[in-house]
């Protein structure tokens, strides 16, 4: 697929996610890339200078969720091609945004369209699974060796910052079926009455 | 504020860190800017932000209830063909759409947006659209009145350039149509059409076709969708009564033909107005009231020298002067509920045959020490210079005063004057017309020599009307007929406590209200 093509179809991916969330009536998604304002909010520092930046980012509603914020990445994708390695770099990413704003994140979310790692799937959001993808990206992590006086980065992984990561991952697989059952337009409209009166706060 | 400043702030306010703090400082621009844009609407929050359905804001105009509500989103539209597809999701609602941020492309899919836009009935705008839009009402007020119709009724695109274009040719319209201008007047009245949705694009080709006729031109000749219901939104007649003055008598009797209290007293024109004295004085014969409440006061009139002045204030019609105001309502619980005053004992009968000079009076209720008289003509004839009148209030002793006066304005209609509530109004559950109801105000109180010169105009012009035009229903009171009235006739009621619920209009029970 060429580049500008995998580029559209990241951003209908990213847009299919937000309808999908905010049809659940559980989301409210504020910031949709490649929109300039949402890369601004929803980017990070790697501590070797470069950036990363999710595809989206909101709050949940609702429930035990009110006003949880939430950051996603999409993958519109067909098949599980280069998923696994992507996946394990999002756990590196997410390791470094609860090290950098540990209030800020409460849920981090893969949202696909097709399985991968099937074979690991149990393990996927496990803090083992997360050590690992750290490890394999020590230096975006924590920076060059000399940046740190020990010169072993892998002693910074922190035990609690994998399990407390672990417990607000997601992983979500969709269909373009299942993005289709939602909530009808009649009933949208009646939702849409009791949800102004009531308000998303 | 001026353009760049609500844009300035909204990106500010993009930029701040915190996702609350954000989120809240975009919200509190778009609001204030729509503010400024409607003063009139008023705007809820909603807590949702760039939800695919959920709105942002439900507008609402609490003095205009057949305006209903407006959803307003707030999409992000840095990519065009994204930001039409969010559109699409909400058309169903012909919302308001603020876009934040800037289209990366932009004229066609602009022209493509405007198209599709204006087809579904969403106003689709930013901040420089409403900024311009507010700039160029706080220049000119005439630009108010389309402003506020497009909050509640404006589709299409409404970005900087469009916003010039439709307050620029609106403003001109209505001179056009002051001047009877084809050309301008119609360009005003196509801007109507194409951007306002229908109820507002009624309501403002009423007002251009009201300020057409008003300045002489004939309907048929009318360069827009001619109306012949004569109806005038409330934007536009709040423009025109706190506007430059307009002294033509002609021009605001057209304008009144349909007015009514209930549209008057909704109005936010300020306290009093050159046109609203203007506007009240020539169609207070069309103008219906059940009744009017004065109180006395010790305000000075806003326009000196007047002697009297309309008002409009606590949502009701005034008549004031240096020592009164008479509020006018079409319902006593209104008139109740907006206004208070202590009751009365009423006034003694040397002070109401001098203040009833001239005006026939048919009946009267005379009480003291809590028993009552009631003293009425077999007919309509003036009982206040009946010898045996001041013999009966003499024998009640030096506390009696009199409580109520009938006041037979027509051969089948009588006012009351209630001295204890200080209320007049109609016998019965009837309206009429308001100067029908000032026969009665110098019976309340006692007017300067300048108020009565005053007063006598408001009336002769609406008797002038009825000379003029056959459908008018101005009835002046029959000028007193100097004859003795020898058939007068005396009740004795029952001593009773009256309460203010006592002396509502439903008079029937009482003996006062036999004789008609």
């Amino acid at each position: 697929m060429a580049g500008e093509q995998l580029h559209q179809r990241g951003a209908d991916g990213a847009r299919r996610a937000k309808l999908w969330l905010e049809a659940t009536t559980r989301a409210n998604v504020y910031y949709v890339t490649p929109e300039p304002v949402a890369v601004a909010k929803l980017s990070y520092r790697w501590a070797d200078g470069g950036s990363f930046s999710y595809d989206l980012g909101g709050v949940l509603l609702g429930g035990e969720f009110q006003g949880h914020e939430f950051v996603a990445e999409s993958k519109f994708y067909d098949g599980h091609h280069d998923q696994g390695t992507l996946y394990v770099e999002f756990l590196a990413k997410c390791y470094r945004a609860l090290t950098l704003q540990p209030t800020r994140i409460d849920h981090f979310m893969w949202i696909t369209w097709a399985p991968f790692l099937v074979t690991r799937w149990s393990d996927l959001r496990s803090p083992g699974e997360i050590r690992s993808a750290v490890k394999l990206h020590r230096r975006r992590v924590f920076g060059s060796p000399s940046n740190h006086p020990s010169n072993h980065p892998v002693d910074q992984i922190s035990d609690e910052t994998c399990e407390l990561l672990a417990e607000r991952l997601w992983i979500i697989v969709l269909s373009e079926r299942q993005e289709k059952l939602v909530i009808s337009t009649e009933n949208l409209s009646i939702l849409r009455a009791v949800g102004i009166e009531r308000g998303a706060g | 504020m001026t353009t760049p400043t609500y844009a300035a702030a909204l990106e500010a306010a993009l930029g701040i860190s915190s996702t609350r703090e954000s989120i809240q400082g975009i919200k509190s621009v778009v609001a204030r800017e729509i503010e400024a844009t409607d003063t009139s609407a008023r705007i809820r929050d909603t807590g949702y932000f760039n939800h695919s359905y959920m709105p942002d804001f439900v507008l609402e105009w609490p003095d205009d209830e057949a305006a209903g509500q407006r959803f307003m989103y707030l999409k992000f539209s840095g990519d065009a063909d994204y930001f039409a597809r969010d559109v699409a999701l909400v058309e169903d609602r012909e919302p308001i759409v603020f876009s934040i941020g800037h289209h990366r492309n932009a004229r066609a899919a602009q022209a493509r947006l405007a198209a599709e836009t204006g087809a579904v009935n969403t106003l689709l705008t930013d901040a420089d659209g409403l900024a311009t839009m507010i700039e160029r009402r706080d220049r000119s007020p005439d630009v108010r009145i389309i402003s506020t119709a497009l909050t509640q009724d404006g589709r299409g695109f409404l970005d900087a350039e469009n916003a010039s274009l439709i307050a620029d040719g609106f403003s001109q319209g209505i001179d056009a149509a002051r001047s009877l201008a084809v050309e301008g007047t119609r360009h005003a009245t196509d801007i109507v059409t194409a951007r306002l949705r229908r109820r507002q694009s009624r309501l403002l080709n009423q007002f251009l076709q009201a300020v057409w006729v008003g300045s002489g031109g004939s309907i048929e000749r009318f360069p827009g969708v001619r109306d012949l219901s004569g109806e005038i939104a409330d934007s536009a007649l709040e423009f025109l009564l706190s506007g430059d003055e307009i002294v033509d008598p002609e021009f605001w009797r057209r304008l009144g033909r349909h007015a009514t209290l209930e549209q008057l007293t909704r109005l936010k024109i300020g306290r009093s107005t050159r046109n609203l004295q203007h506007f009240i004085t020539h169609n207070i014969d069309v103008l219906w009231a059940r009744a009017f409440h004065l109180q006395q006061t010790t305000d000075s009139p806003t326009e000196e020298p007047a002697a009297l002045e309309w008002a409009i204030e606590r949502k009701l019609l005034s008549l004031r002067s240096a020592g009164f105001s008479a509020y006018f309502d079409t319902s006593v619980e209104e008139l109740r509920r907006k206004t208070s005053g202590a009751r009365t004992r009423g006034i003694s009968l040397a002070v109401l045959l001098e203040r009833a000079a001239g005006t026939v009076v048919a009946e009267l209720e005379i009480t003291a020490d809590r028993r009552s008289i009631v003293y009425r003509s077999d007919e309509s004839i003036d009982i206040t210079r009946d010898e045996r009148l001041a013999a009966l209030a003499a024998s009640l002793g030096p506390d009696a005063r009199v409580t109520r006066a009938r006041i037979p304005v027509t051969r089948d209609r009588n006012l009351v004057c209630d001295f204890t509530a200080q209320i007049v109004a109609p016998r019965g559950p009837s309206k009429v017309p308001m100067s029908e109801l000032l026969v009665c105000l110098p019976l309340l109180h006692e007017l300067t020599s300048a108020e009565t010169t005053e007063l006598s105009v408001i009336l002769e012009s609406a008797a002038g009307k009825e000379a003029m035009t056959d459908h008018s229903t101005v009835r002046l009171p029959p000028p007193a007929t100097g004859e003795l009235a020898g058939g007068g006739q005396a009740a004795v009621g029952a001593g009773r406590e009256d309460t203010w619920e006592d002396t509502g209009w439903e008079l029937g029970r009482l003996p006062f209200d036999d004789g008609c």
